[in-house]
């Protein structure tokens, strides 16, 4: 895989590399680490020049991003009209929206790189969630920034460990990510019955004591 | 009531509390089988990456002259030799494209990069 890869990053140049930053922020399931990891060999190599790979990398990804978040704040109205016709999913997106004013900053920076696989699903929550603009593209950018150099930095460093990275690095990212969202759901799922007054879920939850004490 | 019973009664509001959340229940049903699933593709990944076998350290037909130089820590001289010209060939074109273009097959290519590489091994390049 890495050959053809290699040798598309060649023909396709840097709108490649933005293009696909730019879709793996949508989700769209395209081997962004492998194509930054090769482009910054490539750059290290003297074939592309190393700021234009970053550039473009960085440009593809904030891009996505900003796509993501549109999608949420223009979708959101409509989600939120749904989900509150249900009690069950009001409740539920109650809670997707606590979470991300909580939580929202910090979990939008560390989604670009350190969780880079739950990055699209926060961008679409942090825009139906109502989360700021400047402050959503503040921490995006942020995080992007450290994604984009952490990837195309070790494909320059370690040029002639291109898979090897992209395959690690990959694996590192979605096993952090499936423990985070392991213990977001474990905390959803054992949280106390009783919440404070106000939030959508109280009022069912006080329907129904479930207390055994 | 005995420590034990608080834990067992603890017990039991977790289990139906995560029961009272299907939703949540099963997302981390589906989270732990995925940290299973990384925890073992990272498992195969490092046992492979391990066997330097897998490491690829031959000079192969989507590399750049450039690209060659680097890794195998040649210099433009060397390079210059191998292509039998007098400068190093343009950026982005890889050996496939280069032997393509000359009518050669690309093997022929690597076979003389080799040459020129144990010809002028220590010698300054």
């Amino acid at each position: 895989m890495t050959d053809t890869l290699a040798a598309l990053v060649l023909v396709y140049g840097l709108w490649l590399i933005g293009g696909v930053t730019f879709f793996s922020c949508l989700a769209l399931p395209v081997p962004a680490s492998l194509i930054m990891v090769t482009g910054g060999a490539f750059a290290a190599a003297g074939d592309i020049s190393l700021p234009a790979v970053l550039a473009a990398a960085y440009v593809g990804a904030n891009a996505g991003d900003q796509i993501g978040y549109t999608i949420g704040r223009r979708g959101g109205t409509v989600f939120a009209g749904i989900m509150n016709s249900r009690s069950t999913g009001k409740a539920m997106f109650q809670r997707a929206c606590d979470f991300s004013r909580n939580w929202g900053k910090s979990s939008v920076f560390l989604s670009r790189w350190l969780v880079s696989p739950l990055g699209p699903y926060l961008n679409i929550l942090s825009g139906a969630s109502g989360m700021r603009w400047l402050v959503f593209t503040a921490f995006a950018a942020a995080g992007e920034a450290i994604w984009v150099s952490l990837y195309v930095g070790l494909g320059f460093v370690f040029t002639d460990r291109i898979g090897m990275i992209a395959d690690l690095a990959g694996t590192v990212s979605g096993l952090l990510a499936a423990v985070a969202l392991s213990a977001l759901f474990a905390i959803a799922a054992l949280r106390p019955a009783a919440r404070p007054a106000g939030s959508a879920a109280t009022n069912r939850n006080r329907q129904k004591p479930t207390s055994l004490a | 009531m005995q420590s034990e019973d608080i834990d067992k009664v603890a017990r039991l509001q977790g289990v139906k509390s995560a029961l009272r959340r299907p939703f949540a229940a099963g997302g981390f049903v589906v989270a732990i089988a995925l940290v299973g699933f990384f925890a073992v593709r990272g498992n195969v990944f490092m046992t492979y990456w391990a066997n330097p076998g897998h490491h690829d350290t031959q000079i192969r037909g989507w590399m750049t002259p450039r690209y060659v130089a680097h890794r195998f820590d040649l210099s433009d001289a060397v390079l210059y030799r191998a292509f039998g010209q007098a400068e190093m060939p343009g950026p982005r074109r890889t050996l496939t494209q280069i032997a393509a273009s000359r009518g050669v097959a690309v093997q022929t290519l690597i076979d003389q990069i080799n040459r020129a590489r144990e010809t002028y091994a220590g010698d300054g390049q």
